[in-house]
């Protein structure tokens, strides 16, 4: 259970690495992807980055919430 | 007919047929304030979706993201990433919040300062600043109708008095409606507002370079600088993107009225599921860059950059094409502007008036209070948006750095015991001020960071410091989900 909610954090995290605090490092035209400049391309790229991260979220959480509902029925 | 007649007449027929839906949405259904504020809170995933998309994806996306690519150029991109990064921290908060919502049947977000702080006067303060931050919002709004009266008509409608129909056209589809109007309305809004996205992001580089591809390597020979950040900006450049990403990411789900649609979810995992898919929806964002890329070099020199999607959509397309976009990009700004000032009204009948002057006051009287003054506070939203110049992504950060600073109060309050309504009221009013201090004497943006998030930190440090040095003893009201019993609601 607190492995899924450290897990859950950690997932959570990769997005906010990926579109805002590596910002430095990506916001270039070269290499043009697509004919889309750099940055613009890898901002898109991470629009289904994130849902992808957010339904792992999901899936931990909600495993969670199975397993605490579990233990409580065997009380 | 003129070329202005007919993208009008079609305008207005898309006008028309979102308020029928509207009024028929709302029509059959007996309306308490549960009812007009959070839709009785029966809403599956599908109509939540369409409801927090709705606000997302106003004028503000429609118009002010192409005009800030045509006349700022990299720093635009902070919004492609706000939007998805919000809902990574909306799937951890919004599912509690509305758990404490449902348990003391919230409507407001000052409902839940006042039922997590138990002070009447930390509520009433939320709400008033609540208030006052969606006013720069509003006016996005109605400022955006605006713009799509006066291009779409050849400029035969003034600015004032295109400002002063979407006053007419907005205040009589709230009144008309409530909460599940609104959700109905999205779904004509959204799917023309696809079709309009797609149709001119691919359309417009098509028809003057060939390509999307073509059209940014001319942009790049040209004008490389504008792609990168600070674009055609001075003082917007790295340390600004990720300051403003993490104010509005953290702003968006604290929003007075997100409260309300979240309310109005059936259940937490409809917020979790939502939350997941609600990123991918906002794919469609970088087709209108396309166009606001493409604006740069197809219809350059305009006075203002909000104004370059529809200019360069009227230079491409035929009237009743501009009649189409500039119909959903209407229903882009009736939606969203109904859903403020649906908030709007119960924050200040419900956590202002009620609470501090007239505690006897029924249900039903607030619910007509808020009715009112709806009336009013458009008509406040028409008189800023008629004298001012600001664009509309300025509008927006604006509004943000303000709101923003209700999220120490929410975040705190849902996780740290410890924090009572004193820290969160010190923090609240240091952030508001400072905020307003700054933007004021224009420092904003001070020392490369977004002025709102500076006083977003000092607001959190205020909040914790006097935590920290507020008596130990344990709060009646810190326990959110202690059982019915044992929880008092002063």
């Amino acid at each position: 259970m607190k492995r899924n909610a450290i897990l859950s954090g950690i997932l959570a995290f990769i997005p906010f690495i990926g579109m805002c605090f590596s910002v430095p490092l990506w916001d270039r035209i070269d290499p043009v992807v697509f004919g889309l400049p750099f940055n613009l391309a890898w901002l898109i790229a991470w629009i289904p980055l994130t849902s992808l991260c957010l339904w792992g979220v999901y899936h931990l959480l909600s495993k969670r919430n199975v397993v605490a509902s579990a233990s409580e029925g065997q009380r | 007919m003129t070329p202005g007649l007919i993208a009008m007449a079609v305008i207005f027929s898309i006008i028309l047929v979102g308020a029928m839906i509207g009024i028929y949405a709302g029509f059959r259904r007996e309306m308490t304030l549960e009812q007009w504020t959070v839709g009785g809170r029966g809403f599956g995933l599908i109509l939540v979706w369409l409801l927090m998309a709705g606000e997302v994806y106003t004028t503000f996306a429609f118009l002010g993201a192409s005009g800030w690519v045509y006349s700022r150029g990299g720093p635009t991109l902070y919004v492609i990433a706000y939007l998805s990064l919000a809902y990574v921290l909306s799937i951890f908060f919004l599912p509690k919040l509305w758990e404490v919502g449902r348990k003391a049947s919230l409507h407001t977000v000052a409902d839940f300062f006042q039922h997590r702080y138990g002070s009447k006067y930390l509520a009433a303060f939320v709400a008033l600043v609540g208030m006052l931050f969606i006013v720069p919002y509003l006016q996005l709004q109605l400022t955006g109708l605006g713009i799509i009266v006066q291009v779409a008509s050849f400029d035969a409608v003034s600015r004032t008095a295109a400002i002063s129909i979407a006053f007419v056209v907005v205040a009589g589809f709230v009144l008309s409606s409530g909460i599940r109007a609104v959700a109905w309305v999205s779904v004509l809004k959204d799917s023309l507002m696809l079709i309009a996205a797609v149709t001119i992001g691919i359309g417009v580089p098509y028809h003057y370079f060939g390509g999307i591809a073509p059209m940014f390597r001319e942009l790049i020979q040209t004008k490389p600088q504008h792609l990168t950040m600070p674009g055609s900006t001075r003082d917007m450049g790295h340390s600004w993107y990720i300051t403003t990403v993490l104010l509005t990411s953290i702003g968006f789900y604290v929003w007075p009225h997100s409260f309300g649609s979240m309310y109005s979810a059936k259940s937490a995992d409809t917020l979790r599921r939502n939350a997941v898919i609600m990123p991918l929806y906002s794919i469609t964002l970088p087709l209108l860059f396309f166009v606001g890329y493409s604006a740069i070099l197809v219809t350059p020199g305009l006075a203002h950059g909000d104004l370059a999607l529809l200019m360069t959509v009227r230079k491409t397309f035929s009237p009743w094409f501009l009649g189409l976009i500039g119909g959903a990009g209407a229903l882009t700004a009736m939606v969203p502007a109904a859903i403020m000032i649906l908030t709007t009204g119960a924050l200040f009948a419900k956590n202002f008036v009620r609470p501090l002057f007239a505690p006897a006051m029924t249900d039903n009287a607030v619910a007509t209070l808020a009715k009112a003054f709806v009336v009013v506070f458009t008509a406040i939203a028409m008189y800023v948006a008629i004298y001012s110049s600001a664009t509309l992504v300025g509008l927006l950060l604006f509004a943000y750095s303000g709101i923003a600073q209700f999220a120490p109060g929410v975040i705190f309050g849902l996780f740290w015991n410890r924090v009572r309504g004193v820290a969160v009221f010190a923090g609240m009013v240091v952030g508001v001020s400072c905020d307003l201090l700054l933007i004021a004497t224009k420092h904003d943006p001070l020392l490369g960071c977004n002025a709102g998030f500076l006083a977003l930190v000092l607001n959190c440090a205020v909040t914790m410091t006097v935590a920290m040095f507020s008596a130990r003893e344990r709060n009646a009201q810190a326990s959110l989900f202690a059982p019915a019993a044992e929880k008092t609601l002063v």
